[in-house]
């Protein structure tokens, strides 16, 4: 081989590198802050992952054929244009409230975050799909490798990605200082390695990376402009967490923190605490409890908790970053003396430190955001009330916080609440209900029924005077009388919900960890009062995943029709891969979630591992190792066996060796199905395989969060995970015995 | 044997067609399920002939009942979902139709001047001439009748129930009563036959005709003025601002009780130069003795990310009423709050103490000031 064909074929692999990792970093750049601008969610991850895939599905299928001059010419163009629109989609997703007005206090509807996840993504990531079958036309040495090798390339970058990205570059720099860095990168890619040229090319980057201690000062104002023109407040401050970004504002003499711009909680909360408070004092067991509160971070009530009497009240919040400004404010507003300070603060995810922890409380109250994502579904499931149940003492009581029902409730609205209903009563069997906003659900541990309300109103009125201590907030404690504990207990309400809810409840699914079926309920009660359309598509799920099968099969008789039945075959095998790959992964996601904790601090790890997966399987599937497409789809059925195993053992372990096999296997088989297809058009095979790769990716991500997991569970979507898998094993089955001329150093 | 084969064209085709017609037909059969294709819209035992409508020719007619002023084809709805077209006239679908009943504290309503401590036997139906989108009832407000369960319940055994259960009062509420015009027109006169008070809830959106008769059927009515800007109509609730100024006039001229509500939300309709315009002209043009109420708002329906307003955001809007002359000026929705309770105009003492909607304590006697003997406007026996 001449030596400019060595030079023209390293500059393909590193361009390939240098697009792995910067297509790595701004993956997750873009989920988390389109995250903080869109309703932050899981289904909104998979609203994200999905816009991104089509435009790597887009960018590999008209990525157009070039010679080697022009093809190292559109590489650089490429690697420079990238972190430019991944700077321009950062911040455009926060302008969009400014540039596309919303009511304050409103979210899009799903099917605009849709569109606008869509519109953001796919310009950044057709990039990433469009350098790919250029790199492997350029790095073609005429031995079928150049695909696994590019990919190998690719994917090793992407894992250097993910790893920089989770340790270095999250902590010390914000979307602009990295999205620069990135453009410097490219700049010193054009200038060293694709286009040389003299040494002054160096000095934009260098100029470029000057700018970066300035990104604190630009963002902030710009964020702060931004703010002022969507919103009704001032923002005060705001930073990114390992977990979300928090945005402190101020209206009034109140200050609001929201996380990932929804709001959590605000304070002064006095009056709001008013009525749970008395309602807490006469439902508590003995004198002296203690009492856990989970969500909403510690205010008006833990201090006047304290005040009360209570031996010892900790609050219990994931993000440790959250708690503390929370705290930091409370205590400013309500002082050490009544009590905020002398709380117990715990930074872990609530269900966690629940299975952790040794010591029994007389009152768990959990106040968590509604279930309308798979994160605070995890506080309404069955597991989670066994959890409670579990910490409580033997006289405990459990409390739990939900949406108020108003009038009347639509079929939706009855259902959500009936599955949760059903949930707490397995558990707590005479449960006590309130009415109001929010209303509560209180069980006891012991399992014995709580006195009627009269009852609880008549002895807590004879107790009152004992209540009533100087350290307590005026605003709780003045003029207070029992007969405001009616408002928690209004006859005509408690009927309804009564014989709406209770009847209902034995009809409806338990809301599960690996059946949410209340937040399926809650996505759809949100699509229906948003008007989205995405709402007629849910209530009937089953048609939007028909509609899936058929582009699928319209793809693949396109491939066949133009490109002859080897590239249809691969491509099947690469789209049931790339559906598989990131579905599993979603999966696993939701699992790990539900068992390990909360799961936004890992995902760009999960991502580095994943990618080092690839990595590894497609530089062992290139030396002739694990190359065997068959073998490893046999061994992706193997790991749906092994999630169902993690979901009985829930051993930490397990989860990263699946993650780890799960993408080893994924990477094989992309060598390999290049290898196995290529015959004189590299670039062709490359596109084709790229493209189905991402669209396989794209059906995957959207149909796992969107559908198969809220709408049927996890079982049925690795259920659904095997049938690709059953499709792809046929695939490879019929190639092996009917398409003749295929490259027999391949093992398929 | 060869002509008999499908080719792939025909195959393709062919079997797009069946999967066509598969997915047709069970789109047709949910559509049946559902009710939507061939039900007729609404059950008929309470559909009747509207009132305050006209024909427009050509089988359309113009429903005037509110200002929204819907002009119908023939099967069509009003904007409300309420009032449909059926050859050529216009028909109520909710008559009796009712979609919620329930049993409130008049304070709830809120009511803090007609028989203070009384409870009110509630009841709404589906459907409203708004679109609000911080509507706390919208799943009776933006749904059409046929979507949700509901009970007939006549005029007069509406009032046998109230009667029954022992409350003075029966509220046409949670929805907006203008749409059941007929229901509640009837329903007041057996209620008033059986000696119980009649009041609605109201978005004040109603036409001057059937507004006076409105007026003529209740004792009571309480109107949310939403805001005291066009645009927070248009953009937010879908109405007329000035409609529903002209509406408090003529409530407050035929000498019904009245009373105001503002529900303040953070940014949106809460600056001092609005609630100072707006309490200025009630105070000016309706009178000093309506009560106005301020009340806190708390996110909902399509305004779920907004924070509560803070309190001494109420408390300014409060006190600017008080500085224009409203003498009767409350905060709402903070329970514990002491401008909750009702303060004598004259002496500025408490004349009725509440905390929250169930603890209330009226030292009112007679309708006057205990202390200073000073006549308060209302409704008190």
């Amino acid at each position: 081989m001449k030596a400019a064909e060595l030079i023209t074929i390293s500059r393909g692999r590193l361009a390939a590198a240098y697009f792995g990792f910067a297509s790595a970093i701004g993956q997750v750049l873009l989920i988390r802050e389109m995250l903080a601008v869109f309703r932050g969610n899981e289904f909104i991850i998979g609203m994200i992952f999905a816009g991104w895939f089509f435009g790597v599905f887009l960018g590999a299928r008209f990525s157009p054929m070039r010679q080697e001059e022009a093809g190292l010419k559109s590489l650089t163009r490429c690697a420079i244009l990238f972190p430019l629109i991944l700077l321009g989609a950062v911040y455009l997703s926060h302008a969009l409230p400014v540039l596309f007005p919303r009511t304050a206090g409103g979210y899009y509807d799903l099917t605009t975050e849709f569109l606008l996840a869509l519109l953001l993504t796919a310009p950044a990531s057709f990039c990433v799909g469009f350098f790919f079958p250029i790199a492997v036309a350029l790095s073609d040495a005429g031995d079928s490798r150049a695909g696994g090798v590019i990919y190998l390339w690719e994917s090793l970058g992407s894992f250097a990605g993910g790893v920089l990205f989770s340790f270095v570059l999250v902590l010390f720099f914000n979307p602009l200082g990295i999205t620069l860095m990135l453009l410097a990168l490219a700049l010193l890619l054009r200038a060293a390695v694709l286009i040389p040229s003299k040494r002054t090319a160096c000095l934009p980057p260098l100029a470029i990376l000057c700018l970066i201690p300035f990104s604190n000062t630009a963002e902030q104002a710009l964020f702060e402009t931004l703010w002022a023109r969507s919103r009704t407040g001032i923002l005060t401050e705001y930073q990114r967490t390992r977990h979300q970004m928090i945005q402190v504002e101020k209206t009034g003499d109140q200050i609001n923190f929201y996380g990932d711009g929804m709001h959590i909680s605000s304070l002064p909360d006095n009056y709001e605490t008013r009525g749970l408070f008395h309602l807490i004092q006469a439902l508590k067991p003995p004198q002296h409890p203690r009492i856990l509160l989970i969500g909403g971070g510690p205010g008006s009530l833990a201090g006047n908790l304290l005040a009360a009497g209570a031996d010892s009240v900790s609050c219990c919040e994931t993000d440790p970053d959250l708690l503390r400004l929370i705290s930091s404010f409370a205590e400013k507003l309500y002082g050490r003396g009544r009590g905020v300070g002398g709380c117990r603060m715990i930074s872990e995810d609530p269900r966690h430190f629940l299975r952790e922890n040794r010591e029994r409380f007389d009152l768990i109250l959990c106040a968590s955001p509604l279930p309308e994502n798979a994160l605070t579904n995890r506080s309404f499931t069955v597991e989670f009330f066994r959890l409670c149940l579990n910490n409580l003492a033997p006289d405990g009581i459990f409390l739990l916080g939900t949406r108020g029902f108003e009038t009347a409730m639509g079929s939706l609205d009855r259902e959500y609440r009936a599955s949760v209903y059903r949930s707490f009563r397995s558990l707590f069997p005479s449960p006590l209900f309130t009415t109001g906003d929010p209303m509560y659900l209180a069980g006891k541990a012991d399992g014995s029924p709580f006195p009627a309300p009269a009852e609880i109103i008549r002895k807590y009125r004879q107790n009152l005077p004992s209540q009533r201590t100087g350290l307590m907030s005026p605003e709780v404690s003045e003029g207070f009388r029992a007969e405001e504990l009616l408002s928690f207990f209004e006859p005509s309400r408690l009927d309804y919900f009564k014989n709406t809810i209770e009847p209902l409840s034995e009809q409806v699914p338990v809301n599960r960890d690996d059946r949410p079926n209340a937040f399926w309920k809650s996505l759809l009660l949100s699509a229906l009062q948003e008007g989205s359309l995405l709402y007629e598509i849910f209530r009937k799920p089953l048609y939007p995943l028909i509609g899936l099968s058929l582009v699928s099969l319209l793809l693949v008789l396109y491939l066949h029709r133009r490109y002859g039945p080897m590239e249809a075959q691969s491509g099947i095998v690469i789209a049931c891969i790339g559906f598989t790959g990131i579905s599993l992964v979603l999966i696993l996601m939701t699992l790990y979630q539900n068992y390990q904790g909360m799961i936004y601090s890992r995902i760009s790890l999960i991502s580095a591992l994943f990618m080092l997966g690839l990595a590894a399987g497609s530089g062992l599937a290139l030396r002739g190792f694990f190359s065997s497409v068959f073998r490893a789809l046999l061994l992706l059925l193997c790991s749906l066996g092994a999630i169902l195993i993690y979901m009985e053992g829930r051993w930490e372990w397990l989860f990263w060796m699946i993650l780890v096999v799960v993408s080893f296997q994924c990477g094989a088989v992309f060598t390999s199905l290049y290898a196995g297809t290529v015959r004189d058009d590299p670039h062709t095979t490359a596109s084709n395989l790229d493209a189905m790769d991402f669209y396989g990716s794209l059906a995957g991500s959207a149909g796992t969060a969107l559908l198969l997991i809220p709408a049927f569970g996890i079982r049925v979507a690795l259920g659904v995970n095997a049938l690709v898998l059953g499709i792809a094993l046929l695939a490879v089955l019929y190639s092996r015995f009917r398409i003749p001329g295929r490259n027999s150093s391949i093992n398929l | 044997m060869k002509g008999n084969r499908l080719s792939r064209r025909d195959l393709l085709y062919k079997g797009g067609c069946a999967l066509g017609s598969l997915l047709a037909g069970n789109l047709l059969l949910d559509s049946c399920k559902d009710g939507s294709l061939f039900s007729l819209s609404g059950d008929s035992a309470f559909v009747k002939p509207a009132r305050h409508w006209r024909s427009a020719g050509d089988g359309k007619v113009q429903c005037l009942l509110c200002p929204n002023r819907c002009l119908l084809n023939r099967g069509e709805k009003g904007a409300c979902r309420d009032r449909q077209n059926r050859d050529g006239r216009l028909y109520t679908l909710v008559y009796s139709r009712i979609a919620a009943l329930q049993i409130d504290p008049v304070e709830k309503k809120p009511f803090f001047h007609f028989l203070p401590g009384s409870s009110a036997l509630s009841a709404g139906v589906a459907g409203c001439n708004f679109y609000c989108k911080f509507c706390q009832n919208w799943q009776l407000s933006q749904f059409s009748p046929e979507d949700l369960d509901a009970e007939a319940v006549s005029p007069s055994d509406l009032a046998s129930r109230a009667v029954k259960r022992g409350t003075p009062i029966v509220a046409f509420t949670y929805n907006e009563p203008t749409v059941q015009f007929e229901y509640v027109v009837d329903a007041a006169a057996k209620a008033r036959a059986r000696g119980l008070k009649s009041v609605i809830i109201s978005n004040g959106y109603i036409s001057a005709k059937p507004g006076r008769e409105f007026a003529r059927a209740l004792d009571g009515i309480k109107i949310d003025l939403k805001a005291f800007r066009q645009k927070f109509y248009s953009d937010i609730c879908g109405g007329s601002l000035k409609e529903v100024m002209r509406n408090l006039e003529l409530v407050r001229g035929s000498g019904r009780w009245l009373e105001i509500v503002v529900l303040i939300i953070p940014g949106l309709n809460d600056s001092p130069s609005e609630i100072r315009e707006m309490t200025r002209w009630v105070a000016g043009t309706l009178s000093p003795d309506v009560p106005m109420h301020f009340t806190r708002f708390h996110s909902t329906y399509l305004m779920r990310n907004l924070p509560p307003t803070p309190v001494s955001t109420l408390e300014r809007c409060r006190e600017i009423a008080r500085s224009q002359g409203v003498r009767y000026a409350y905060v709402g929705n903070v329970p514990g709050h002491r401008w909750e309770n009702t303060y004598c105009h004259s002496c500025g003492r408490v004349i009725i103490k509440r905390g929250g909607f169930y603890s209330v304590q009226n030292l009112l006697r007679k309708g006057r000031c205990p202390y200073c003997r000073t006549v308060i406007p209302g409704v008190w026996v």
